[in-house]
């Protein structure tokens, strides 16, 4: 064989090889997860664990929900779409004036937000809870819904701002010259061809929320108004792991999350990439 | 003249509520911060002026440098890990094959996922008893190994699972920094003799080198301040061998009612953390 040909060879095995551990990799904690949901109690116990599903076993998930997941479910629901709703709004609002306006210290305010997004909302969360207090907003998902666009809403802004401004001003004037006003400009001419970066910005807003524990374990101490994420880890914080229940619960977590990502994944990694990358 | 006027005023309006929203949810609560450094406050209690007290307290304190350590080394030693398999895999899913936007597209999974269940999922994975790591180790002989409850492993062990979320990221973020790597770099550097491992030194790294300096400043950030891994994973035990600091923070200040001297603790980290942030956002600015 010559030369040429036994490298590529190895380099084909190679590839394979890697691209098999990153496989792996990811898909193994997750299929474990699934697994676990399904089996029976029993089944998770033994000794020697069994790798491919002997039943499928839906009673976790029935003993999950019985035990009051959707409660929490709701809530989690109604704070991350209330949250999401509120960060893309305004953030449509500035990104839109960043990027198609021209005033005084326009360039400062586009550099603060992109500050802000980089400032850790994680080591302010006692002032908010003392700002949280003086708004009357203690112990309700108000709160959450006030607190968690700290942080999209300055990714959101400063994503569709780069979006924006990509799209030619020339577009705009027609639009206006056709009779729309500025705004009528932006739902009828920007926002459509900024689709993909309000689709990344908003999934990215909703994860955000979904997935946030440490201003829910903070501001909420009633039952009844704790999020999925915080009612979900304090079942793991106590003493007596049902891994059952609990891989059921983090599946149903999943759910929402992947269907989104399934959806818009094209957007989304475009829009990351865009984000952070380019313009 | 007149539209010009109308013309700032429209786009200063429209700014306004997330100006507004900043500095209430950011600025504010910031310098609330440093405010309340120098306060005796617990929950529910007034304020009380002490100075540097709390500053004091946390300089004498050797929970402070132990917490201080491992957040550092949380931190780095993630961040390497996360670079590394990030550009692996980025150069993997930068070849041309069947597939490829699939395995893109399920590249980003850890990332995506709640971070909640990720920390089941590998609480689970980690289990003393019927964790799946130990009964591997047990076919080789081995453990079983107190993954999360040995003082010398917890911290690798949580550092594992902010590796595994975090990697993806990297990985987008180099992928499309090798997409803009002109092909005929590549061929010129091929003309003038070099092999793989030469292209990859002379061109490939050098092109990537904003791309993954911008990566590496925002994944700093937010790894710097993780809560939910350690928090759900070891809750920072054995003692503070595992502690980072915000789980730290809500420790001492939550959970224990000090807020005067929690809030000390990142106001003391703060220098650092502004400094990082002034460099990555003018990392950030020159690349745009």
């Amino acid at each position: 064989m010559p030369p040429r040909r036994t490298k590529k060879l190895f380099g084909r095995i190679f590839f394979c090889f890697g691209l098999g551990m990153f496989v792996l990799i990811i898909a193994f904690p997750l299929y474990w997860m699934i697994l676990t949901s399904l089996k029976t109690s029993a089944e998770i116990y033994t000794r020697t664990p069994t790798f491919f599903p002997r039943t499928l076993y839906l009673g976790h998930y029935v003993d999950i929900v019985k035990e009051g997941l959707p409660v929490y479910y709701k809530n989690s629901l109604i704070v991350a779409t209330s949250a999401t709703g509120f960060s893309i709004l305004i953030a449509i609002l500035a990104a839109y004036s960043l990027s198609h306006f021209r005033y005084k210290g326009r360039q400062a305010l586009s550099q603060m937000i992109l500050f802000v997004y980089l400032f850790p909302a994680a080591v302010l969360f006692i002032p908010l809870l003392i700002v949280v207090n003086f708004l009357g907003l203690t112990d309700t998902l108000s709160s959450l819904i006030l607190v968690h666009p700290v942080f999209g809403v300055p990714f959101a802004t400063w994503l569709l701002a780069g979006y924006f401004s990509t799209i030619p001003r020339e577009l705009e004037e027609a639009a206006r010259v056709d009779g729309c006003g500025r705004i009528g400009a932006l739902f009828r001419v920007i926002l459509p061809v900024a689709l993909p970066g309000v689709v990344t910005a908003a999934v990215y807003c909703f994860l955000l929320s979904w997935n946030e524990l440490l201003y829910a374990f903070t501001f909420i101490s009633t039952e009844s108004k704790k999020t999925a994420s915080m009612w979900l880890s304090e079942r793991i914080l106590g003493d007596v792991y049902l891994w059952g229940e609990l891989m059921a619960g983090a599946v149903l977590m999943l759910i929402p999350i992947l269907t989104m990502y399934l959806l818009g994944q094209k957007y989304i990694i475009q829009g990351l990439t865009a984000g952070a990358v380019k313009e | 003249m007149k539209v010009g006027i109308e013309e700032r005023k429209l786009g200063v309006i429209l700014i306004l509520p997330v100006l507004f929203y900043v500095m209430g949810i950011i600025l504010f609560p910031f310098f609330m911060n440093i405010w309340l450094s120098f306060q005796k406050k617990r929950i529910g209690m007034p304020a009380e002026f002490i100075g540097l007290g709390n500053y004091v307290y946390w300089l004498r304190n050797p929970d402070f440098f132990k917490v201080l350590k491992n957040t550092l080394i949380y931190t780095f030693v993630a961040i390497a890990l996360k670079f590394v398999l990030g550009l692996g895999g980025a150069l993997l899913l930068n070849r041309d094959f069947w597939g490829r936007n699939f395995f893109r597209g399920f590249f980003l999974i850890p990332w995506i996922l709640p971070t909640v269940v990720t920390c089941f999922t590998w609480r689970w994975l980690y289990d003393d008893l019927v964790g799946i790591f130990n009964f591997f180790l047990a076919q080789i002989g081995v453990g079983p190994i107190p993954w999360l409850s040995s003082s010398s492993l917890a911290l690798g062990s949580v550092i594992a699972v902010n590796v595994w979320r975090g990697f993806p990221f990297f990985g987008i973020l180099l992928l499309a920094g090798l997409q803009s790597i002109p092909a005929q770099s590549y061929e010129a550097a091929k003309i003038d003799g070099a092999n793989t491992f030469q292209c990859f030194l002379y061109v490939t790294l050098p092109a990537l080198r904003s791309i993954a300096m911008i990566a590496i400043l925002l994944s700093t950030i937010w790894t710097f301040n993780d809560f939910e891994i350690v928090y759900l994973l070891t809750r920072g035990g054995p003692g503070y061998d595992s502690m980072i600091l915000v789980p730290f923070v809500y420790e001492i200040g939550i959970r224990g009612q000090h807020i005067g001297r929690a809030i000390t603790f990142p106001v003391l980290v703060f220098p650092l953390l502004v400094g990082l942030i002034l460099i990555t956002s003018r990392a950030v600015l020159r690349k745009r």
